[in-house]
C-alpha cells in the first residue's frame, strides 16, 4: 500500500497558475493571429454548419503540455510515496572507546565495536526484507556511509566495514540531527554505553538506542600526559602520567621506545620498561631518566594481566623533543675540531674541505669558513671571514679594529646581541649585493650583511667568528647561534601534541605533512590546516632539509574513562510513523525527469506533424 | 512612358511592352450584336446609310439621291428601288471593375494589379480601333469617354488614382454607371464574385436590362484559392467588412472551403451563361497577356 504526500505542498498552488497561463496562451494563440482575407463569404457558409472543433492532435498537444506542467509542479511540490516498510537509519557509535576489549576470557580479543556491529546486524535481520537502511557512523563526525539506500544484506556488509576512529563522538547530537531531518521512520543507534544528554525533538519517540556491554564494567588505563626535562646528565628525563579508570587495581607496564628507521619504515627499540600498579581512579606519574636527546619516542602501555584488565586503544603516546636534528655542511680549510662548532649540540656539522666540496655535489645548508666557492650554491649558506681573493662579496680592503658606525638592531639576526660589546679585530670589508642589507657597518666598510638570494637565506661576515667559544665569547657566540637559526628559516620545531582529527595548523611555508604510515595530508579547510586520522609521528613536508616533526596522540578524557555512565531515557519505538527519505524524493525526481522528456518529445512530434499538415 | 498634362509621368503596368501592344493592335473588339455608335468607326452599326455591308432595299421616294437607285433591279422589275447599307460606327465599350476591398486586399496585391492590366488591355484594343471606352468603378469612379490610342495612359493613371470601393455599394454603383450609358454597346464586368449568387444575379441583370453585350471576367487571386497562408489557427478578417471569424484551418476546413469555392464558381459560370454573357475565369497568378491574347477571343470579346 502506498500513500501520497508532498514535501512542499505550497508549490501545488503553482499548478492552477501555470495551467491558467497555458490555457490563456492557447486562447491567445488562436486569437492573436489575424489573417486578412478577401472575403469571409465562403467561410461563413462553412460556419453555418457547426464550427469544426480543434483537431485531436492540437488537443492532445495541449493535454501533453498541461501534463508536463503538472509533473513539474509535482516535482517542485516534492511528491513522494509513503511505504509501509519504513526507512531506518542505523547509527553506529564508533569512537575510540568502542575499541575497548571485553574483559571476560571467553570474549577476549573482541572489541566493543564488534559487539555493536553484531547487535546491529541482528537488528537488521529481525526486520522485513523490504526495509531499507542508511548507515551512519558518529566518529569523528556524523557521516553517512552509503550513497543509495541499502537492502538488509548490503546494510550488513556496510556495517562490517566500519572501524574505530581515533576520536570522540557525540551520539546524542547525531541522533538529534537525524531526527530533525524527518527522513526516517525509525532511527536506531548502537553504542558502547549509555550517553549523557537528551534529544530535544518532538519526534524523539522514533529514536531507539541499543547499549552494548550494559552488563559489563569496562576498564581502562590511559596515558594522560608526557613531559620532558633535561636531566643532570644532560640527557632527557621523561615523566609519563597514567590514569586508571578501573574499579579494581590494574597491573600494567609502561615501555619507552625509541623510534628508529625512516618514516616509511619505522622500527622501535626498547629503551626502558617499568611495571606499575594502579588503584581505581588513581593518577600516577612515572619517570624515565637518561633518555637520549634528539630521540623520537613512543610510549607504550600494556597490561600484564589481560584476563583481568582490558585496555582500550588509547594506550600509545608519541613524543618528539623540542628540536629535531639539523645538519650543516661546514666547508673550511681548518680542521673541524678547531672550529669549536661541535659544542653546539642542537646542530650537527658535517665537515668537508674546500677540495672535497669542489669535487662532490653536496647538497644541504652550508657554512663556508674562510672559503667562498667560485659558483655560489643555490641553498642557504653562511660565509664567515671570506678571503680577500674571494670573487664575491669582498671589496678587497681590510681594516684592523675598525670603528663600528651602524648596527641594525631590528634585524632578527642580531636579536639578544649587545652590540656595544661587539669588538671586531680584523675585517675584510664587504661589497653588499643588491639582494642583501647591511647589518653591521664600520668606518672602513660593511662588516656584516644578510639577505635572501634566490629564495635562500645568506649571511656573510667580514670578520672571523670561529672557533666557537661559547660562554667565553658570548657576543660572537650569540651572533653565531643567531646566524645558524636565521639561516634555517626560524623553522618551527614542533613538539606539539595533537589528537586525531584535531585541526593541526602547519607552519608557514609548509602545506602538507606525512604520517609514519606514509599517508600524506594536504592542507585543507580553506588553508586552515590538516586533520590526521590516527596517532603517530607526523613529519611536515617542506622544500628544504628542515622537516619538523609533530606527534599525534590519542588521549581523550571522556573517551578513556569508560566507567563513567549516565542514563538517558530510552524512548519506546513507534514504527508506525511512515516518512520518506531524501532518497525517495530523489528517485521520483528521476522518474519525473524521464516522463517529462517523453512528454516534451511527444509534444515536439505533434508540433511537427501539425506544422507539416498546415504546410501541406 | 507618357507625360501627363500636369507633367507627372504615367507608366503602363508591367508587361505592357511594345511587343504586347503590337499584339493587342492586331485584335479587335467584337460584339455579338450591332449597336448604334456615336460616330463613324469600324463596326457595323444599326444605322442604315453609307457603308460597305448591304442591308436591304427601299422604294425610291422623292428626295432620295438618284445615285442610290439600283439600276439593275429597275431593269429587271421596272421599279425604282434604293439600295441601303449598314453604316459602320464606333463601338462603345464600358468596362466595369469591381473595386471593392476584396479585389484590392493588401495581402494579395497581384489581384488588383492584374485586374487593371486586363482592363487596360481590353481598353487598348478598343481605343486602337477608335472605339469609345468608359471605365466604371462602381461607387468610386465613372469616367467620361476615352478616345484614341493615347488615352490608354489616362486610363492607367485614372485607375491608379482611384480609392477602394465598397462591396455594399456595388449594385447601386453599377446602376449609376449604366445610367450614364447613352449608346448601348459592349460591356466587360471584372470581379471576383465573392458575394452571394443572388447578388451576382442582381448585378448581372443590370447589364442585361441595359441591353449590353456583356462579358464577365471572373478573377481569383492567390488568397481566394488558398486563404490559409500556412497558418493553422487564426482569426480570419474580412477585407470588406473587417468582420472576424475564428476558425481552426485544419484539413477538413480547407477541403470544405475548396469545395465551396468550386461550387460557387460553377454556379456563377452557369448563371452568366444563362444570361448569354461571355464568361472567362482568370487566376491572378497566371500571365495576363496570354489570357488576353488567347482566352478573350475564345469567349467572343475580342477577335
Amino acid at each position: 500500500m502506498f500513500g501520497v504526500s508532498f514535501l512542499n505542498p505550497l508549490a501545488l498552488i503553482l499548478f492552477p497558475l501555470a495551467a491558467g497561463i497555458l490555457i490563456y496562451s492557447y486562447f491567445k494563440r488562436a486569437r492573436s493571429k489575424q489573417l486578412l482575407i478577401p472575403s469571409l463569404f465562403l467561410f461563413e457558409q462553412i460556419q453555418n454548419k457547426p464550427l469544426k472543433p480543434q483537431s485531436i492532435k492540437l488537443s492532445l498537444r495541449f493535454f501533453l503540455e498541461l501534463l508536463t506542467i503538472l509533473l513539474i509542479v509535482l516535482f517542485l511540490a516534492g511528491l513522494f510515496l509513503d511505504r509501509d516498510s519504513p526507512r531506518i537509519a542505523i547509527v553506529i557509535d564508533n569512537p575510540l572507546s568502542s575499541a575497548a576489549v571485553a574483559p571476560s576470557t571467553q570474549e577476549a580479543g573482541r572489541t566493543a565495536l564488534s559487539e555493536i556491529q553484531l547487535s546491529a546486524k541482528e537488528f537488521i535481520n529481525s526486520l522485513n526484507k523490504d526495509v531499507r537502511f542508511d548507515i551512519f557512523t558518529t566518529s569523528p563526525v556524523l557521516q553517512k556511509l552509503n550513497q543509495r539506500e541499502l537492502t538488509p544484506p548490503s546494510a550488513i556488509s556496510e556495517i562490517d566495514r566500519i572501524k574505530t576512529e581515533w576520536a570522540q563522538s557525540d551520539l546524542m547530537e547525531a541522533l538529534t540531527h537525524l531526527s530533525n531531518l524527518n527522513l526516517y521512520s525509525e532511527i536506531k543507534g548502537f553504542s558502547l554505553s549509555k550517553r549523557t544528554g537528551s534529544i530535544s525533538n518532538n519526534s524523539s519517540e522514533r529514536i531507539g538506542l541499543t547499549s552494548i556491554y550494559s552488563d559489563y564494567r569496562l576498564e581502562n588505563v590511559a596515558i594522560t600526559d608526557i613531559r620532558s626535562s633535561l636531566g643532570s646528565d644532560s640527557l632527557l628525563r621523561l615523566e609519563v602520567a597514567l590514569s586508571a579508570y578501573t574499579d579494581k587495581t590494574a597491573e600494567v607496564e609502561l615501555e619507552v621506545q625509541e623510534v628508529v628507521g625512516s618514516e616509511e619504515n619505522l622500527n622501535f627499540k626498547t629503551l626502558q620498561l617499568k611495571p606499575v600498579s594502579l588503584n581505581p581512579n588513581q593518577t600516577q606519574s612515572l619517570s624515565f631518566d637518561s633518555i637520549p636527546t634528539n630521540a623520537r619516542l613512543r610510549v607504550l602501555l600494556r597490561t600484564t594481566n589481560p584476563e583481568q584488565n582490558a585496555i582500550t586503544l588509547d594506550d600509545t603516546a608519541w613524543f618528539v623533543q623540542e628540536r629535531p636534528e639539523l645538519s650543516f655542511i661546514l666547508v673550511s680549510p681548518e680542521q673541524a675540531r678547531d672550529t669549536g662548532l661541535e659544542d653546539i649540540s642542537r646542530f650537527n656539522f658535517r665537515s668537508v674541505s674546500p677540495q672535497e666540496y669542489e669535487q662532490g655535489e653536496l647538497e644541504g645548508i652550508f657554512l663556508f669558513h674562510r672559503y667562498v666557492p667560485e659558483i655560489l650554491p643555490e641553498s642557504s649558506a653562511i660565509y664567515i671571514a671570506p678571503p680577500n681573493t674571494a670573487p664575491h662579496f669582498v671589496s678587497g680592503r681590510t681594516a684592523s679594529s675598525p670603528k663600528i658606525t651602524f648596527v641594525n638592531q631590528n634585524h632578527q639576526l642580531l636579536q639578544y646581541l649587545n652590540s656595544q660589546l661587539l669588538d671586531l679585530k680584523n675585517i675584510s670589508t664587504l661589497r653588499t649585493p643588491t639582494w642583501a642589507e647591511d647589518l653591521v657597518k664600520t668606518e672602513s666598510g660593511s662588516g656584516l650583511f644578510a639577505g635572501s638570494r634566490q629564495g635562500q637565506r645568506v649571511v656573510v661576515t667580514g670578520f672571523e667568528l670561529l672557533p666557537f667559544l661559547g660562554e667565553e665569547d658570548p657576543v660572537l657566540s650569540i651572533l653565531t647561534l643567531n646566524m645558524l637559526n636565521w639561516v634555517l628559516g626560524e623553522a618551527t620545531f614542533a613538539n606539539d601534541s595533537f589528537r586525531p582529527f584535531e585541526l593541526i595548523r602547519l607552519p608557514e611555508g609548509i602545506d602538507s605533512a606525512r604520517d609514519h604510515t606514509g599517508r600524506t595530508y594536504s592542507i585543507s579547510e580553506n588553508g586552515a590546516g590538516i586533520r590526521v586520522r590516527e596517532p603517530g609521528l607526523l613529519m611536515y613536508q617542506s622544500q628544504s632539509e628542515i622537516r619538523p616533526l609533530a606527534a599525534v596522540n590519542a588521549f581523550y578524557p571522556t573517551e578513556s574513562n569508560l566507567l563513567v555512565r549516565s542514563n538517558i531515557i530510552i524512548p519506546k519505538l513507534n514504527s508506525n510513523l511512515p516518512r520518506a527519505s531524501q532518497r525517495d524524493r530523489s528517485d521520483w525526481w528521476h522518474y519525473f525527469l524521464y516522463l517529462l522528456l517523453l512528454l516534451l518529445s511527444l509534444d515536439l512530434l505533434l508540433f511537427e506533424l501539425r506544422k507539416r499538415e498546415v504546410q501541406g | 512612358m507618357a507625360k501627363r498634362a500636369g507633367g507627372t509621368p504615367t507608366i503602363l503596368p508591367d508587361g505592357f511592352d511594345p511587343g504586347y501592344l503590337r499584339q493587342l493592335e492586331l485584335l479587335r473588339l467584337r460584339s455579338r450584336r450591332a449597336f448604334l455608335g456615336a460616330r463613324h468607326g469600324g463596326h457595323v452599326s444599326l444605322k442604315k446609310g453609307h457603308g460597305i455591308e448591304f442591308s436591304d432595299y427601299r422604294k425610291y421616294e422623292l428626295g432620295d439621291n438618284p445615285r442610290h437607285i439600283d439600276w439593275g433591279v429597275y431593269g429587271r422589275s421596272d421599279r425604282l428601288y434604293i439600295k441601303r447599307f449598314q453604316e459602320e460606327q464606333s463601338l462603345p465599350l464600358l468596362i466595369v471593375i469591381d473595386g471593392s476591398a476584396s479585389m484590392r486586399v493588401t495581402t494579395d496585391s497581384k489581384k488588383w494589379e492584374r485586374t487593371k492590366a486586363l482592363a487596360l488591355s481590353i481598353a487598348y484594343v478598343a481605343l486602337i480601333q477608335h472605339d469609345t471606352v468608359r471605365i466604371c468603378i462602381p461607387g468610386v469612379f465613372y469616367s467620361s469617354a476615352y478616345e484614341g490610342p493615347r488615352a490608354i495612359y489616362r486610363i492607367a493613371r485614372d485607375l491608379e488614382e482611384q480609392p477602394q470601393g465598397e462591396q455594399s455599394r456595388l449594385s447601386s454603383g453599377i446602376q449609376q454607371g449604366l445610367s450614364r450609358v447613352r449608346f448601348p454597346g459592349v460591356a466587360v464586368f471584372i470581379s471576383d464574385f465573392l458575394f452571394p449568387i443572388a447578388e451576382i444575379e442582381k448585378n448581372l441583370n443590370l447589364f442585361r436590362a441595359k441591353n449590353l453585350d456583356t462579358s464577365v471576367l471572373h478573377i481569383l487571386g492567390k488568397l481566394d484559392q488558398d486563404p490559409y497562408q500556412g497558418v493553422s489557427d487564426a482569426v480570419l478578417v474580412d477585407s470588406e467588412t473587417n468582420q472576424e471569424l475564428g476558425i481552426a484551418l485544419d484539413t477538413g476546413t480547407r477541403q470544405e472551403y475548396q469545395y465551396r469555392l468550386i461550387q460557387h464558381t460553377r454556379v456563377t459560370q452557369e448563371l452568366v451563361h444563362s444570361l448569354r454573357f461571355g464568361y472567362a475565369i482568370y487566376y491572378a497568378e497566371e500571365d495576363f497577356r496570354s489570357f488576353v491574347l488567347e482566352h478573350l477571343p475564345q469567349i467572343g470579346l475580342l477577335r
